[in-house]
C-alpha cells in the first residue's frame, strides 16, 4: 500500500514538473497571468469592501468577517485552478477526441490520471499571498484566533477542497453522456462564486440546493466560521463524513460511467 | 436602367451570402444546446446569489443611490442585458487565427470580415437571447415582489442604448481577438477586458458604488457604455441631457473601435502567415 502511494506521488510530481516546464516555455505569458490573477484578487476584495461599505452587515456578517470570507474563497479557488479545474476542462476534450482510450490502457488508475495529469502554476502566487491579507483583516477586525483555530481552518479548507473536487469529478463524468458540453468550468466558477458569500444568506429551497446539495458551504463559510470561533469542533466530524461520502459517490459514478463508455475508435 | 436589375441581383446575392452565414451559425448553435444550458445555469446562480445578498443586507434607505428593490431589479434586468449584449467573438476568432482556420473562413472569402463575423454571432444570439429572456423571466417571478419599472420610455431608451452596446462590445471584442495576429497568447487581454467590465462597467456592482474619482474614470473608459449605461437609463438615474451624452459616447466609442478594427485587420493580414489551410 505504501509502495503504491509513493509510486503515485512520484507520478504526480513528474506531471507537475512537466507542466511547470511547459508553462516556462511562454515565460512572459506565465508572469502576466500571475499578475492578472493577483490583480483580480485585489479588485474582488475592493468590490467586497464597497458592498460591505454600503450594506454594513450581510446575514449578520460584518465587513472584516466578509473580507476574510472573500479572501478564503479566493485561496480555495486558486488551489482548485492549480490542481483540479485544468483536468476538468481537459476531460471533455479527451472524450470528444477519443483520447480517453489511451488513458484507460495505462497501468495506473484512470481516475488518478484524468484527475491529476495537469497542474497550472499561475494561481499559486495568489494562493500564497492571500493568507497574509487574511492575517491583516483579522487584526483590523479585532480577531485573534488560536493556533488550534488556524490549524482547524486549514484542515477544513483541505477537506472542503477534497469535497469540491469530488463534486466536480461527478460533473466532469457526465461528459460520458453529454459529449458536447465543453464549458463545465464556467459552472464550476459560478458555484465557486457562491462560496464568497455567507451561506446564511440563502433560505428555503435555495438553501437546500445551493448550500447542501452543491457543497458551497465548504468553500469558505465553514472554515472561516471555525477560524472566528463561530462553530464548534464537531464540524470536523461533519466535514470528514461528507468528504468520505462524496468520494464514495463520485467513485461509484465514475465506475458506472466507464461501464457505459464506448470508444471513439482511436 | 439596364444595370439596375443587375445591381439589385448583385445586392440580393450579397445578402444571401450573409444570410447563409447566419443560417450555418444557427445550425451550429443548435448542435450545442448543452453548453447553452450550462452557461444559463452559471448566470442564474450568480444573479440569484446577488439577490439573496441584498435581501439579507442590513442597510435601510438608499444603498449607493439605489433602494433595495432597485438593487434586486438591477441584477434581474442585468441578467437579460448580459445575454442580449454579450457579443464577444474574441474566443473563437483568436483560436481560428492561431490554428490557421481563418484563411479558409475569412481571408479568401469575398465578403466583409466585420459583417461575416457579425452574422456568425447573430446565429448564436438568435438562440441565446430567447433563452436568456426566459431565464430572466424565471428570476423575475422569483423576485417579483422587489421588481421595479419606471415606465415605457426608460425601457425603450434602455433597449436602444443596449443595441448600441451590442455594436460597441462586438467591435471591442473583435479588436482584442485580432491581437492574435501578433501574439501567441492573449488570454490576459480577455481577463483585463472582463475586469474592466465588472469593475467599471457595472456588471459586478453598480457604477454608482464607486468613489467619485473612479466614477469619473468610468465615464471616460468604454466599459460603462457596454453594460451600465442601459441600466442607468432603465432606472431613470440620468437626466435627458446625461442620456444624450451617454448615447453620443457610445457612438464615438463604436466609431473608434470600428476604425481600429479596420486598421488592425489591414496590418494583421499583411503580417499573418499560416499553413495547412
Amino acid at each position: 500500500m505504501a509502495t503504491k502511494m509513493i509510486r503515485y506521488l512520484r507520478l504526480f510530481l513528474s506531471f507537475a514538473k512537466n507542466c511547470f516546464l511547459g508553462e516556462l516555455e511562454f515565460r512572459a505569458n506565465f508572469v502576466m497571468w500571475i499578475g492578472v490573477n493577483i490583480f483580480w484578487s485585489l479588485v474582488t476584495l475592493l468590490l467586497a469592501d464597497m458592498v460591505f461599505g454600503q450594506a454594513q452587515t450581510i446575514a449578520g456578517w460584518t465587513k472584516y468577517e466578509g473580507l476574510i470570507l472573500f479572501a478564503t474563497q479566493m485561496i480555495f479557488a486558486s488551489l482548485l485552478w492549480v490542481f483540479i479545474l485544468p483536468n476538468v476542462i481537459k476531460f471533455s476534450l479527451l472524450i470528444r477526441k477519443g483520447e480517453l482510450d489511451f488513458v484507460l490502457v495505462k497501468p495506473v488508475s484512470p481516475r488518478f490520471l484524468v484527475a491529476t495529469r495537469l497542474v497550472e502554476f499561475d494561481n499559486l502566487p495568489r494562493a500564497a499571498i492571500l493568507p497574509f491579507l487574511i492575517g491583516h483583516f483579522l487584526r483590523l477586525g479585532g480577531f485573534y484566533p488560536s493556533g488550534f483555530q488556524v490549524l482547524g481552518y486549514t484542515v477544513l479548507l483541505v477537506l472542503g477542497l477534497f469535497i469540491f473536487a469530488n463534486f466536480l469529478f461527478v460533473l466532469m463524468t457526465t461528459n460520458f453522456w453529454f459529449t458536447n458540453i465543453f464549458n463545465l468550468e464556467s459552472l464550476a466558477d459560478a458555484v465557486l462564486d457562491l462560496g464568497r458569500f455567507p451561506a446564511q444568506i440563502f433560505t428555503g429551497f435555495a438553501k437546500i440546493v445551493l448550500v447542501y446539495l452543491v457543497p458551497a458551504i465548504f468553500i469558505a463559510t465553514i472554515p472561516v466560521q471555525f477560524l472566528l470561533g463561530k462553530s464548534s469542533p464537531t464540524v470536523f466530524f461533519y466535514a470528514t463524513f461528507v468528504a468520505a461520502a462524496s468520494y464514495v459517490v463520485s467513485h461509484q459514478f465514475w465506475r458506472l460511467a466507464l461501464r457505459h463508455y464506448s470508444s471513439a475508435s482511436s | 436602367m439596364a444595370s439596375w436589375p443587375a445591381a439589385v441581383c448583385l445586392r440580393q446575392l450579397m445578402m444571401a451570402k450573409y444570410f447563409g452565414h447566419v443560417r450555418i451559425s444557427l445550425q451550429n448553435t443548435l448542435a450545442y444546446r448543452g453548453p447553452i444550458v450550462v452557461w444559463l445555469i452559471s448566470n442564474l446562480l450568480t444573479v440569484v446569489a446577488m439577490i439573496f445578498v441584498w435581501r439579507s443586507a442590513s442597510a435601510g434607505g438608499l444603498i449607493g443611490g439605489f433602494t433595495k428593490p432597485e438593487l434586486i431589479s438591477y441584477y434581474v434586468i442585468g441578467l437579460f442585458f448580459q445575454w442580449f449584449t454579450g457579443w464577444t467573438p474574441f474566443y473563437w476568432l483568436k483560436d481560428e487565427i492561431k490554428s490557421g482556420e481563418i484563411v479558409g473562413t475569412l481571408l479568401v472569402k469575398p465578403i466583409s470580415p466585420y459583417w461575416q463575423i457579425f452574422c456568425r454571432e447573430l446565429g448564436w444570439h438568435l438562440v441565446a437571447t430567447p433563452v436568456g429572456s426566459l431565464a430572466t423571466l424565471g428570476v423575475f417571478v422569483f423576485a417579483r415582489h422587489s421588481f421595479v419599472v419606471y415606465g415605457l420610455w426608460p425601457v425603450v431608451l434602455a433597449l436602444a442604448s443596449s443595441v448600441l452596446a451590442i455594436f460597441l462590445i462586438f467591435s471591442f471584442s473583435l479588436c482584442l481577438g485580432l491581437l492574435a495576429f501578433w501574439f501567441t497568447h492573449i488570454g490576459t487581454v480577455d481577463a483585463a477586458f472582463w475586469g474592466g467590465k465588472i469593475f467599471f462597467g457595472g456588471q459586478g456592482i453598480p457604477v454608482a458604488f464607486l468613489s467619485p474619482q473612479l466614477i469619473r474614470v468610468a465615464y471616460i473608459l468604454p466599459f460603462r457604455y457596454l453594460f451600465s449605461l442601459p441600466l442607468e437609463i432603465y432606472f431613470a438615474k440620468l437626466s435627458p441631457a446625461q442620456i444624450g451624452q451617454g448615447i453620443v459616447m457610445q457612438c464615438l466609442w463604436i466609431v473608434f473601435f470600428v476604425t481600429l478594427f479596420k486598421f488592425m485587420w489591414h496590418r494583421g493580414t499583411r503580417a499573418y502567415t499560416a499553413f495547412g489551410n
